[in-house]
């Protein structure tokens, strides 16, 4: 079967190009006035604070919104060259943790990379983004360790949310044993390590170099 | 201070352009760490710009005083860019009958008496406009302003007072009031007795 034809291919977001198309309405409005005030050096004082002012904030805070939406896409995480090894890995099914819910559509495809690492609830979202701007600070001054590695330990309430209520996760015995229980919820063991396999395997944590030009 | 705003602004809204054109990692960092805060310096510009202390030196508050307090500060400084102080000695001739109305003075100090064929009609003391009329209408000067006590006034060209008035109506009905209560004034003065500045 044709990995690219339609029925394959994912429907993608609807309402994601009407969100991007919005932002850039504003900032081309506000492009268009600052261009003018750049010519001509002064200009009503009510169109100026469109311009410079008003416009633009609309125009970043909608384009924000966006960045926030598309920053949780698995492409976006993989665009750093530091990431291709573990989306080869996760795409090749080679026994992590990672390629296995990847392969078996247990996460969504497209985010997979955030559906496991953004933690539980709203307050998980957000450290997740914190988390987003960080690694872009260590992308710009190239400034990350390899091998790459969390600096705490991974949050199982990633895991939880979807396994917590599932019949087969409550049947395994060591699931019921309450010291087992009560380790993985005061974070003294994680669930991969001493019971399941790597989210990711070694060889994936180790970067890639960038390729060179021509 | 405009231009520098409105670079700023523009720089911050390509980056955002080339962030929603398309999405990864650099986009997002060029938006994140260079957009943001050019728009954050832009708009800190621009609020220089509009919020700036107005700074005036001892003989512009004078003349602010004496004649344009119902103006704003900053409209005033805006004007002063526009034209130049100027001195004249006890004696000398300001202007003389025919010249073209294309300036406008203010006295800050001194005096200056106006004849029409040697026959004394009037004074121009601090604060009073010489060729108040010529803001109003295009016209020549018919009668000759000589000054009679050491001046120190400012004179603006008529014509970039007209073209920067265009852009500004508010201000130009500012000015029109000081013009007319200047012309109604020295028409008071007239009227009880005292002569006053052909124009």
């Amino acid at each position: 079967m044709d990995a690219l034809s339609p029925l394959f291919t994912h429907p993608g977001d609807l309402v994601e190009p009407i969100g991007g198309f919005l932002p850039a309405a504003f900032a081309i409005a506000a492009l268009v006035i600052c261009a003018i005030a750049l010519v001509r050096g002064r200009l009503r004082s009510t169109v100026l604070e469109a311009g410079i002012v008003f416009l633009p904030l609309v125009a970043v805070a909608l384009g924000n919104a966006v960045l926030m939406e598309r920053s949780k896409a698995t492409d976006f995480c993989t665009s750093c060259h530091v990431m291709m090894p573990i989306q080869e890995s996760a795409e090749a099914d080679d026994g992590s943790l990672a390629s296995f819910h990847v392969a078996r559509g247990t996460v969504p495809g497209s985010q997979s990379c955030y559906t496991c690492h953004s933690g539980y609830g709203l307050l998980g979202d957000m450290s997740a983004k914190i988390a987003g701007v960080n690694h872009m600070i260590h992308t710009l001054r190239a400034s990350y360790d390899l091998p790459l590695k969390l600096r705490a330990g991974f949050d199982i309430d990633s895991c939880l949310e979807c396994h917590a209520e599932t019949r087969s996760f409550r049947a395994v015995d060591a699931h019921q044993v309450p010291d087992i229980q009560e380790a993985l919820l005061e974070r003294e063991m994680a669930c991969t390590g001493a019971c399941h396999p790597p989210a990711h395997p070694p060889e994936a944590l180790m970067g890639a170099v960038a390729e060179e030009g021509p | 201070m405009i231009r520098v705003a409105a670079l700023l602004v523009v720089v911050s809204l390509m980056s955002l352009l080339a962030m929603l054109a398309d999405t990864h990692a650099g986009t997002a960092i060029a938006f994140a760490f260079l957009g943001m805060p050019a728009l954050g310096l832009g708009m800190a510009v621009y609020a220089y710009h509009i919020w700036r202390p107005v700074r005036m030196t001892k003989d512009e508050q004078s003349l602010y005083r004496l004649a344009f307090d119902t103006l704003r500060a900053r409209d005033f400084v805006d004007l002063l860019t526009l034209g130049t102080w100027e001195a004249s000695d006890a004696g000398d001739t300001l202007i003389r009958r025919g010249d073209p109305g294309d300036v406008i003075r203010v006295l800050l100090s001194g005096a200056v008496s106006f004849r029409v064929e040697g026959t004394e009609v009037g004074t121009v003391g601090p604060g009073q406009l010489v060729g108040a009329s010529f803001v109003v209408e295009e016209s020549v000067a018919w009668g000759d302003g000589v000054v009679t006590e050491n001046a120190l006034y400012f004179a603006w060209p008529v014509a970039s007072l007209r073209r920067a008035l265009e852009k500004k109506p508010a201000l130009r009905a500012a000015i029109q009031a000081i013009v007319s209560r200047d012309l109604a004034e020295k028409v008071r003065t007239l009227s009880q007795g005292n002569s006053t500045e052909p124009s």
